[in-house]
């Protein structure tokens, strides 16, 4: 057992003594706290004078390869940003239980991620906060430009805990979020437009499962293609959305905030679908389908009308265009808004923290970094990689060699950092003219009446009673849905949820966090 | 050799001092020390399972305290039964309890017995190369994860385009709800697992008769039993140690109801009969951080498995067998 | 011999319901094969695909020349051939050692065991104890955290408790040595139980997966299975990082195909080899009353 204690006491000293490397050569060590200790001019001489820092990151990534550490791009991230990476690239669907032990183990990195969508809903993270685990981030930003500015207001004021931000939100793009898409050349050829309130969805979704929209003489088509999960009504939350005009679980009614399940619109909702159900307008799989079938039956042909987003429509056009002549991007529609209501997305998605382990200075060599990564000639490596290796220019226009760019796996980069850019979820730079012309209208009258989400909003009592109400609630709507139960069950249901001295209790508490935040 | 000339000397000794008798101590040393190369042999696995399997053990405590990863074990405050409390008075605690006492039922009594009449059945084959091919082609399901028979079952079950009601419908008959339908649920969730794991749990009963001795075949054939007999009176006691050990290993986890299949199948309509723990657990506990939580759960489960398996093995012993321990 | 019409009749049902058996256990696997070699276009417009009209390897050359790739394969190959020795070597050593009935203790042992079946921690203790062994990040953890487990000593004991003890003293009697009655003896009749044990075990750490997730933290040391889940499962729908629009594209059900052949493929060759042992019967010398 010596032994191993010897191993293990060599092991931490190693450890330590590797992250706190970066202190050598510092110049401002008595600097009042909150001055920046480098330069944020990328490139100046002034780095010269200070040895790289090596910096290890947390993060995850989602393709088939995580990308090398020996590649081009990476070596010019750690030049710009004068450091020298050791990324633990780890496994999207395991994250959290690698967070955990970490934080179990005090074997974090400088710089880990959050993945949650909604960091703050990670009831272990928000537990490390109060246990003194990670910096206070907020007295240090205004100091770096680039994560002051290029990450959105609204990310920073929801995911303060006590007033205070723990870590950086990784910028997202708010405008323009996932929602109804129609199949254009559908609905020309059945002379019908773009909905705008739910009658028209519903009209929609009826000619193409009944009219033969594709002219191929059969019938082998149908309205709505979506997918759920567990604890998540998934692709049909649009649509209870529709009827009670909030995104998401929260509305804000009269300066409070209630709970949008209660809604009458809600209820409408759920009748909506079942019709559309009975009729044969949505999928009738449509509680056990996979995302990979939802989309397949899309790109298939089969169905019409899908919630996506028009930046990644290549994904949807690439499949269909292989066995329908013609097809490109201008075959599909966003809807802009139906009944008045868009959603608009938080305008982030989890977020990187820095743990108390790492010393002061090094933490602010950190916060550097991710400034001078998110200017924009370094991020855009994330997609274009190395002119020479992943792109060349001609006259002037970047022409990427997608398949290195995805063998090399560059886009897992941006787990780490993102710039959002404004139309990023309308269109892409290599969009034709006229689709970008289109798109980005789109968004623009989308952003006038749009909707955000409540998030991060906290809930002692919520946090473990909220997940049972979630499961209920869409349980029962499958239920009715699919004529289990009549919709007199769900009545019955909301009732006893608002009468029930628990949900009482996390509305109230959501109401304070909620004031808290104005 | 050296075994027999020990147990040679002892011998000798005990005639020399007939009147001394045995110090119980020192017989345990002697005999330790006669048996040395067998102790020798178990250290490794001693060794083993007291640094891997027991070191850790005391991680079980944190279901009697408010664990706080922060604090870590030794700091974090007692609750005593708390969490238990918490899980008897769940208002869906019988559901749940139900539901998994249900599918393990189902299993133990259609999946269990399936592999070994499969294998019996493999043995019987006189051609050896259709016995192989047929062996080889058995156990792959067992390669695939849930995830993909998860998918493949709403291929082939699907209400609208699945293969099976497509056929159905061919033949005139209704589209049934293989899915959605609680009242399928259960045998679905059998019918997939034996799908998957029927080949692969052939293997070690097709390794059980391998290890049968010829020669009682023999003498069973000149007997004048027939290939079923033989079957009965030769085969299957000989592998019947493994059934038994098999067996009550399955009652162990008599509260298991393979977590991953079951989330993946899960969907509201089915809510109530696929409720298991291992479902409420991830949902309520682990995506919180509710580690003492879901250590309790798994602690009634376990202590459940285990007296499953103390009445099982007393049994099995009454009935002449080995059993476990 | 000649057989008798039951007989008879019994061979032809056997052979027909196995062959049934094989089939339908074998359909889903075919399906996976098939759509791995489909052309993606193809299998777009029909999901099920009996024979494609497009074959293609794209997905197969992906997969075996990109150098992560290659690289994971040569590790779970380390880890298959590595583990499953010493996965056998302790095992089947504690297993005969505790299924001699002179083995003072065993009992204790058995029940010592069992328990570790029935009761286990959790994640957190036991990175805790890999953590204080100074093995995280070292491909060993995820060797010796899975090495062996209660079942399989326990399930190997229960094979090594048909050797009778009289065989091995017999032997002794005649002369033979521990080492050569060990060899001659016990070996031989073992072999079927090695045979499906070590299958177990390299399947098991074949699969290596969660462990490997967990302890390692450079990607360069994952096993392959870790990078093919990463492609099979559907994170972007699990609802922690739900709807993140910066996800990169999914793998092509083509690819993803690909990628479970892949993983099955070094198993399936291996198997054949191992057959020989599930024969019928062992030819032992008898041991008279």
């Amino acid at each position: 057992m010596k032994k191993y204690l010897v191993v293990a006491t060599l092991a931490s000293v190693l450890l330590t003594a590797c992250s706190n490397g970066g202190n050598s050569g510092n110049v401002s060590t008595n600097a009042p706290t909150g001055t920046p200790t480098e330069s944020t001019q990328s490139g100046s001489n002034e780095k010269a004078k200070e040895e790289p820092i090596e910096v290890s990151i947390m993060t995850h990534f989602h393709g088939a390869t995580p990308p090398d550490k020996e590649g081009p791009v990476q070596k010019a991230i750690e030049e710009a940003t004068n450091t020298t990476l050791n990324i633990q690239w780890n496994s999207a669907n395991n994250y959290l239980d690698k967070l955990n032990v970490s934080i179990a183990s005090q074997q974090l990195a400088d710089l880990v991620l959050i993945p949650n969508s909604v960091p703050l809903d990670n009831n272990v993270f928000v537990q490390a906060v109060k246990n003194d685990i990670f910096w206070d981030l907020t007295p240090y930003i205004e100091y770096y430009p680039n994560i002051k500015n290029k990450i959105a207001e609204v990310a920073w004021d929801s995911n303060k805990i006590d007033g205070k931000n723990y870590f950086i939100p990784r910028p997202r793009t708010s405008e323009s979020d996932w929602f109804f898409v129609f199949r254009k050349d559908w609905l020309d050829n059945l002379g019908l437009s773009v909905p705008t309130t739910d009658e028209e969805l519903y009209e929609v979704m009826k000619a193409f499962t009944y009219n033969d929209p594709d002219g191929n003489g059969k019938d082998d088509t149908t309205g709505f293609t979506g997918h759920m999960w567990t604890g998540s009504f998934g692709d049909y939350k649009s649509f209870e959305s529709l009827f009670t005009s909030a995104n998401g679980d929260w509305k804000e009614e009269n300066g409070s905030l209630v709970y949008s399940a209660f809604d009458e619109g809600e209820r409408k909702a759920i009748e909506f679908l079942k019709k559309a159900y009975d009729e044969g307008l949505i999928i009738q799989d449509f509680a056990s389908v996979t995302n990979d079938q939802k989309t397949a039956i899309f790109t298939g042909g089969k169905a019409g009308v899908l919630i996506y987003n028009s930046a990644t429509f290549p994904t949807l056009v690439d499949v269909i265009s292989q066995h329908t002549p013609d097809f490109d991007l201008m075959d599909l529609i966003p809807a802009t808004a139906i009944n008045g209501y868009t959603p608009k997305s938080v305008g982030f998605n989890g977020g990187n923290a820095i743990p108390k382990t790492v010393p002061e200075e090094k933490m602010k060599r950190i916060l550097s970094m991710i400034n001078a990564w998110m200017e924009d000639d370094i991020f855009a490596m994330h997609s274009q990689g190395i002119e020479g290796i992943h792109h060349t220019l001609e006259n002037g226009k970047v022409v990427i060699d997608t398949e290195k760019v995805v063998a090399d796996g560059l886009a897992e980069y941006t787990q780490i950092v993102f710039v959002a850019n404004e139309y990023g979820n309308a269109y892409r730079e290599d969009y034709p003219e006229e689709a970008i012309t289109l798109f980005k209208n789109i968004q623009e009258e989308r952003a006038k009446v749009s909707t955000a989400p409540f998030v991060g909003l906290a809930s002692e009592t919520g946090s473990t009673y909220l997940p049972e109400v979630i499961k209920d609630l869409n349980d029962m709507k499958i239920k009715i849905i699919l004529g289990h139960e009549p919709i007199s069950s769900w009545d019955a249901l909301v009732t006893k949820l608002q009468n029930d001295p628990k949900m009482q209790q996390t509305i109230k508490e959501i109401n304070e966090s909620y004031q808290g935040r104005k | 050799m050296q075994m027999q000339k020990d147990a040679v000397l002892n011998d000798n000794k005990k005639m020399i001092e007939p009147s001394k008798k045995p110090n119980k101590a020192k017989k345990l040393i002697t005999d330790i020390y006669r048996e040395k190369y067998l102790y020798l042999l178990a250290l490794p696995g001693i060794l083993y399972f007291i640094i891997f399997k027991y070191a850790p053990m005391y991680g079980i405590i944190i279901a009697f305290q408010d664990y706080s990863i922060f604090k870590g074990v030794m700091d974090s405050a007692w609750v005593g039964f708390d969490h238990f409390q918490r899980l008897f008075s769940e208002e869906d605690f019988y559901q749940m309890l139900r539901n998994t006492l249900a599918i393990s039922a189902l299993n133990i009594c259609l999946f269990f017995p399936l592999p070994i009449i499969l294998s019996l059945l493999l043995n019987e084959l006189r051609n050896q190369i259709y016995k192989r091919t047929i062996q080889s082609l058995v156990y792959l399901p067992h390669f695939l994860s849930w995830v993909i028979i998860a998918s493949l079952s709403v291929i082939l079950l699907g209400k609208s385009d699945g293969i099976v009601n497509f056929v159905l419908n061919e033949l005139g008959f209704k589209s049934f709800d293989f899915l959605t339908n609680p009242n399928a649920f259960w045998l679905l969730i059998t019918g997939q697992a034996i799908w998957k794991e029927v080949g692969w749990g052939t293997i070690i009963f097709l390794a059980a008769i391998a290890g049968v001795n010829t020669d009682l075949y023999e003498a069973a054939r000149i007997d004048g039993a027939n290939r079923l007999r033989q079957t009965w009176h030769v085969t299957l006691p000989a592998i019947r140690n493994v059934i038994f050990i098999l067996l009550i290993l399955k009652l162990g986890d008599v509260l298991e109801a393979g977590f991953e299949q079951i989330f993946l199948m899960y969907n509201g309509a089915v809510a109530d009969v696929a409720e298991v723990f291992d479902t409420y657990v991830y949902r309520v506990g682990l995506q919180q951080g509710q580690f003492s939580y879901s250590t309790a759960v798994g602690i009634f489960k376990s202590a459940v498995g285990l007296v499953l398996v103390v009445i099982a093995n007393r049994l099995t012993k009454k009935f002449g067998e080995e059993g476990l321990y | 011999m000649k057989l008798t019409t039951g007989e008879k009749i019994f061979n032809v049902f056997n052979i027909a319901l196995l062959g049934l058996v094989a089939l339908i256990t074998l359909f889903p696997v075919y399906y996976v094969f098939i759509v791995s070699f489909t052309e993606p276009s193809e299998f777009v417009k029909k999901t099920i695909v009996i024979w494609p009209e497009q074959w293609s390897l794209d997905a197969y050359r992906y997969l075996l020349s990109a150098p992560t790739f290659l690289r994971a394969i040569g590790v779970s190959a380390y880890l298959a051939t590595i583990g499953t020795f010493c996965s056998l070597l302790l095992t089947s050593s504690f297993a005969y050692a505790i299924s001699r009935k002179k083995f003072r203790g065993r009992k204790f042992i058995l029940m010592a065991v069992l328990f570790t079946i029935l009761f286990s921690p959790g994640i957190i203790p036991n990175y805790l104890l890999v953590n204080s062994l100074g093995l995280i990040n070292n491909l060993w953890a995820v060797i010796l955290v899975s090495l062996t487990s209660g079942w399989y000593v326990i399930l190997m004991k229960g094979f090594y408790d048909s050797i009778p003890d009289a065989l091995i003293e017999a032997a002794a009697i005649d002369g033979c040595s521990d080492i050569t009655a060990w060899v001659k003896i016990v070996l031989p009749l073992s072999l079927p139980s090695i045979a499906a044990f070590g299958l177990f075990f390299a399947v098991a750490n074949w699969n290596q997966f969660f462990n490997a997730l967990l302890y390692l933290n450079d990607h360069e040391k994952w096993p392959i299975q870790v990078l093919l889940q990463n492609m099979l499962v559907d994170a972007s729908a699990s609802g922690v990082s739900a709807a993140d629009t910066t996800v990169a594209r999914p793998a092509s059900q083509q690819l993803k195909m690909a990628a479970v052949i892949t993983a099955i493929a070094p198993i399936v060759c291996v198997y054949p080899f191992l057959q020989k042992h599930f024969a019928k019967g062992v030819m032992v010398g008898s041991v008279k009353g």
